[in-house]
């Protein structure tokens, strides 16, 4: 079996980037890619975008890799970028960054407003009478006991999850969720989204 | 080194005024020295409490304006030396007093006390901002009601905000019966939701009412209440004091039933 190593896998920070070689058959590409998938499988798991630079694949080839990657690594997000193309420069790019976030490692007390243009992460609790607004999605690492509007300028796919989700109440984009008036303590993290033009709460490892 | 400790909870009538003037009497009884100072002008009621209210010759605002000396507006207490009382203003409002000005007076309190007692008024506005301008650490007072705790929620965030970053709190009045019962908010659930470390808890006590008209703070008194701020007097002096058990009430009432029963 050949030993040389023709693929190169490159960590960036939007993800996994596997470059294949040009002038090697697929199988042996393939081969290789699963023999260092496996070897790796640990360490790989769980990535969510990989982007693939070739220089030529077939489509039906593609689709080998992808589920291959999906097999392996759960991988969510696969491309697939044309080195041959010019403007091979993009390469990188090709993984959508983000939006920017704001991350704040503190409890929101009541009467505190937080308000940002992106995402807001929070360390710490939520507290009732607090409000965070958000224009992308709100993730709360404790108790979100407040007000949270994610989407605030209309995106209705934002979502706001929380360790303990108990909101008085939930907004996301237009849309507007009141909390029961007999809430009962969840007992693991929940994620809010909107589902045909209602706010749903459901558990986050669902 | 002296302390200078402000007793807030933003909300009315959960016992910040008590806790002063209780907290203050049993500092002086471990053997400091104590001024307490009531900010809340125009709705001043630590003299009351303290039963100091016919001694008051000069008050806080009389020190700001230069009408007096501090030394002359500090009331000594009837009962303890090492006591003394800087009252507040009746008739003018929490205006006459600026947060540049408050500094002033703690700073010279500072020079002469082991502990300054600072009693805040309700609310968030002005009267608040005078009472914390010139604190070192805060005790906030609460009473396991979700009105209440909502507000000490916010008098946390304010204080942080003014550089008071880890005030204690002091949950009063708590029922154990109704807390068994589940119809009151228990001790774990406040400090789930303020997150600030526990100084004491004071149990219900119609005592309190009684020696607050009275004059006489609960404190001295070998009541279950004194005893919880006695213990919190030893906590806010650097000792490690184990909190009361509460309970105790329970089996005392189911006793009582029992008897009843038999």
């Amino acid at each position: 079996m050949q030993e040389k190593d023709n693929i190169i896998i490159k960590g960036k920070k939007e993800g996994l980037e596997i470059l294949l070689p040009a002038k090697v058959s697929f199988d042996m590409i393939f081969n290789e890619l699963q023999q260092k998938l496996e070897k790796n499988e640990v360490f790989f798991e769980g990535l969510s975008n990989v982007c693939i630079s070739y220089t030529t694949l077939s489509a039906q080839n593609r689709d080998k890799i992808s589920s291959l990657l999906k097999e392996k690594l759960r991988t969510i997000n696969i491309t697939f970028a044309d080195r041959s193309k010019k403007d091979n420069k993009n390469v990188s790019n090709t993984v959508v960054p983000n939006k920017k976030s704001l991350y704040l490692k503190e409890t929101i007390r009541s009467g505190q407003r937080v308000e940002y243009d992106g995402s807001i992460i929070i360390l710490g609790d939520v507290n009732a009478g607090a409000e965070i607004i958000a224009t992308g999605d709100i993730l709360i690492m404790g108790a979100l006991r407040g007000l949270a509007h994610a989407g605030a300028l209309g995106d209705e796919k934002s979502i706001v999850t929380a360790i303990e989700l108990q909101p008085v109440q939930l907004r996301i984009g237009n849309l507007i969720a009141v909390s029961p008036d007999k809430s009962s303590k969840s007992k693991y993290p929940e994620i809010a989204c909107s589902k045909n033009g209602t706010i749903t709460i459901e558990p986050l490892d669902k | 080194m002296s302390e200078v400790i402000v007793i807030t909870s933003g909300k009315g009538g959960v016992g910040k005024t008590t806790t002063s003037a209780n907290l203050g009497t049993g500092l002086v009884i471990e053997g400091k020295k104590v001024a307490l100072v009531d900010t809340d002008i125009g709705l001043r009621n630590l003299d009351v409490v303290m039963g100091l209210e016919n001694r008051i010759v000069y008050d806080l605002v009389d020190v700001v304006e230069g009408t007096c000396k501090i030394n002359q507006a500090l009331i000594k207490d009837k009962r303890y030396s090492g006591l003394y009382l800087l009252p507040a203003a009746q008739t003018r409002d929490k205006m006459a007093v600026s947060e540049e000005q408050m500094k002033v007076v703690i700073a010279e309190l500072r020079e002469q006390f082991d502990y300054v007692i600072v009693d805040c008024p309700a609310g968030i506005e002005h009267g608040f901002k005078n009472a914390i301008a010139a604190a070192d650490s805060a005790i906030v007072v609460t009473i396991p009601e979700v009105s209440a705790v909502r507000d000490a929620d916010r008098i946390i965030g304010l204080l942080s905000a003014h550089g008071i970053t880890e005030p204690k709190l002091i949950i009063n009045r708590i029922r154990p019966e109704m807390v068994k019962r589940g119809d009151m908010m228990s001790i774990e659930d406040t400090l789930d939701i303020l997150g600030i470390p526990l100084l004491g808890i004071i149990p219900e006590d119609e005592n309190i009412i009684r020696s607050s008209n009275l004059g006489e703070p609960i404190v001295t008194s070998g009541f279950k209440a004194g005893m919880a701020y006695r213990n919190i007097v030893k906590r806010i002096m650097g000792q490690e004091i184990p909190f009361m058990n509460i309970e105790d009430d329970l089996g005392f009432f189911n006793k009582l039933k029992k008897l009843f029963k038999k």
